[in-house]
């Protein structure tokens, strides 16, 4: 009886992680074809050094006019999206699901920072870039952040994810091939 | 290439140990020995050359590849591994079966990496580690044969295991060092009673050393852990005396299921020993949770390190009980410092260290010497 199974407990286990694998990429390939919403961002100060890979940087949030409504010093807050991919808007409230699905877009959970301004967790804050790019990008970041924007793809169950960063409204990957790192065209 | 071996050869025969035909033949077969390994050295040098270059050739190129391609590139490299593992046959080359093994193991990390690079997915190093395992262990286990696979398996689970404790008890410390010290009483005799199961025997004979050393290495190092938590009196925890029954009842499983059935089963004494003073050590912190001592961390530390020395004695393992006893004379050397340390902000102090430093240096082997009689005459009692 051993003998008869070991085979297909062997292909089994095999097959878990390449399923596994699949499942992951098959989850997030959506990200690629669901509509993006953009939003500015700048340079994050102080640098963290030992992040060479990942450009950091901090969302310039366009404000709507609906009043923020999270308690100073909570760590319950969200920031609520609305608004149409190309021109999205932003609000500041309690994290409700149920309310929010209603009148949110998308939500991402945000904590208030040492200026008074709310950015979402360091996972929404950084983007993976090769490390021979990571100076002149960062520096680029730093002195002309108005070429900089970040695409955030909105769940259906609440939650975005960070899809692409762009500069000048190219992508990232596209930038980088179409100029070598001593070539990053100043503005 | 063989002068060494052939004065070796021409002294061993004029000592009468080899013959000269005897001779001849061993110089022989080492010469035909050295050509093949030379070949087979040469061949894996070109080999390791060639991944060297493509891997090159990719990194270089990363940010130019298409995702897609990055991504089938990985799929279509851990199929292949897959396919050249299967075709291997395991009872001609085991080690080779067994590197597959691993480089599967290892090459899976890298697929989750390039999904999450990707995606931009920015998951949780423990989150991460735990899908890791859980997708591997069945193939690990399946697969594996060795020490070689079942080792870093076996470390990754352990550090994932308190990685995520740590996590997930992040906002209640009190309930993370409850059970983190817990499972360090109850996880190191887990391993050792594992490896002496009948089923492993025959199932996976190759994982038996691996759970054994780790068996007999980390209750050492939860029992110095602990020590150290004799530094900081903020440890209470939240239901002292379930914590401490947990560990009661521990260790007298330990007592029961460890005890040596035979008089004359010394090792099995020393384990019992080691096993039970090494819990108590780890239960003491919790035993008096309010007690904040450097001088106690520091006796503690001596007692327990003495006590390994005592051991490393009883089982001839020399090399414990000359690292034991050395860390001893250190410890007791750190001492001075803690309570002199402000003196040492001035000339006399840095001076007086210094003497003792180069003291202890200097008589290292006659208080070595010293510390070995005491060990020993601890045995004769």
């Amino acid at each position: 009886m051993k003998s008869k199974y070991k085979p297909a407990i062997g292909f089994i286990a095999l097959i878990i992680p390449f399923a596994a694998m699949l499942f992951m990429i098959g989850t997030n390939i959506n990200k690629l074809s669901t509509p993006e919403y953009r939003f500015a961002i700048e340079g994050y100060d102080p640098r963290d050094i030992l992040r060479g890979h990942f450009l950091i940087f901090q969302y310039k949030w366009p404000l709507s006019n609906a009043p923020n409504t999270c308690k100073a010093g909570t760590l319950d807050c969200c920031a609520c999206i609305s608004g149409t991919p190309a021109y999205p808007t932003v609000s500041f409230t309690q994290c409700q699901p149920a309310q929010m699905n209603k009148t949110c877009g998308g939500t991402l959970p945000v904590t208030e920072m040492w200026d008074g301004r709310y950015q979402p967790s360091e996972n929404h804050r950084q983007y993976y870039i090769p490390e021979e790019y990571a100076r002149e990008l960062e520096s680029l970041l730093i002195n002309q952040p108005e070429r900089f924007t970040v695409g955030l793809t909105l769940q259906s169950g609440g939650g975005a994810q960070l899809k692409m960063l762009y500069i000048d409204g190219t992508p990232l990957p596209q930038f980088l091939s179409e100029y070598p790192k001593e070539n990053i065209p100043p503005q | 290439m063989f002068g060494g071996l052939r004065s070796k050869l021409k002294r061993w025969q004029e000592a009468g140990f080899i013959t000269e035909s005897q001779s001849t033949d061993i110089l022989a077969f080492e010469k035909d020995r050295k050509q093949g390994k030379l070949v087979k050295d040469l061949t894996n040098v070109g080999v390791i050359a060639i991944l060297i270059g493509f891997i090159s050739l990719v990194a270089a190129n990363w940010h130019a590849i298409p995702v897609s391609a990055r991504l089938i590139g990985h799929f279509v490299l851990n199929a292949g591994l897959v396919i050249f593992m299967l075709r291997l046959d395991e009872t001609k080359k085991p080690i080779a079966k067994d590197a597959c093994v691993l480089g599967l193991f290892g090459l899976f990390l890298t697929f989750i990496a390039l999904i999450g690079q990707t995606y931009q997915l920015h998951g949780e190093l423990h989150i991460t580690l735990l899908f890791w395992l859980l997708i591997c262990t069945p193939f690990i286990w399946v697969y594996g044969r060795t020490y070689t696979v079942i080792t870093p398996w076996l470390a990754v689970a352990v550090t994932t295991l308190y990685w995520n404790i740590g996590v997930l008890f992040e906002d209640t410390p009190n309930r993370m060092l409850l059970l983190g010290s817990l499972l360090s009483l109850y996880l190191p005799p887990a391993f050792l009673l594992f490896s002496k199961l009948r089923w492993i025997e025959s199932f996976r004979p190759g994982f038996i050393w691996t759970f054994r050393k780790l068996g007999l290495y980390l209750p050492a190092v939860f029992a110095n852990i602990a020590i150290l938590l004799f530094y900081d009196s903020t440890r209470s925890v939240e239901y002292p005396f379930i914590q401490l029954a947990l560990f009661a009842i521990g260790l007298l499983g330990i007592f029961i299921i460890f005890k040596p059935k035979n008089e004359d089963d010394q090792e099995g004494f020393d384990l019992w020993y080691y096993l039970l003073f090494s819990g108590i050590i780890m239960m003491l912190p919790f035993a008096f949770p309010g007690v904040e001592s450097e001088f106690l961390s520091a006796a503690l530390f001596i007692l327990y390190w003495a006590f390994l020395a005592w051991l490393g004695a009883r089982i001839d393992a020399e090399n414990l009980s000359n690292w034991a006893i050395r860390l001893v004379i250190l410890r007791l050397f750190i001492v001075y410092l803690e309570v002199f340390g402000s003196m040492l902000m001035t000339g006399f102090g840095l001076i007086i260290s210094g003497v003792i430093l180069l003291v202890i240096l200097r008589k290292l082997n006659t208080i070595m010497a010293f510390g070995k009689k005491l060990v020993k005459y601890e045995i004769k009692i």
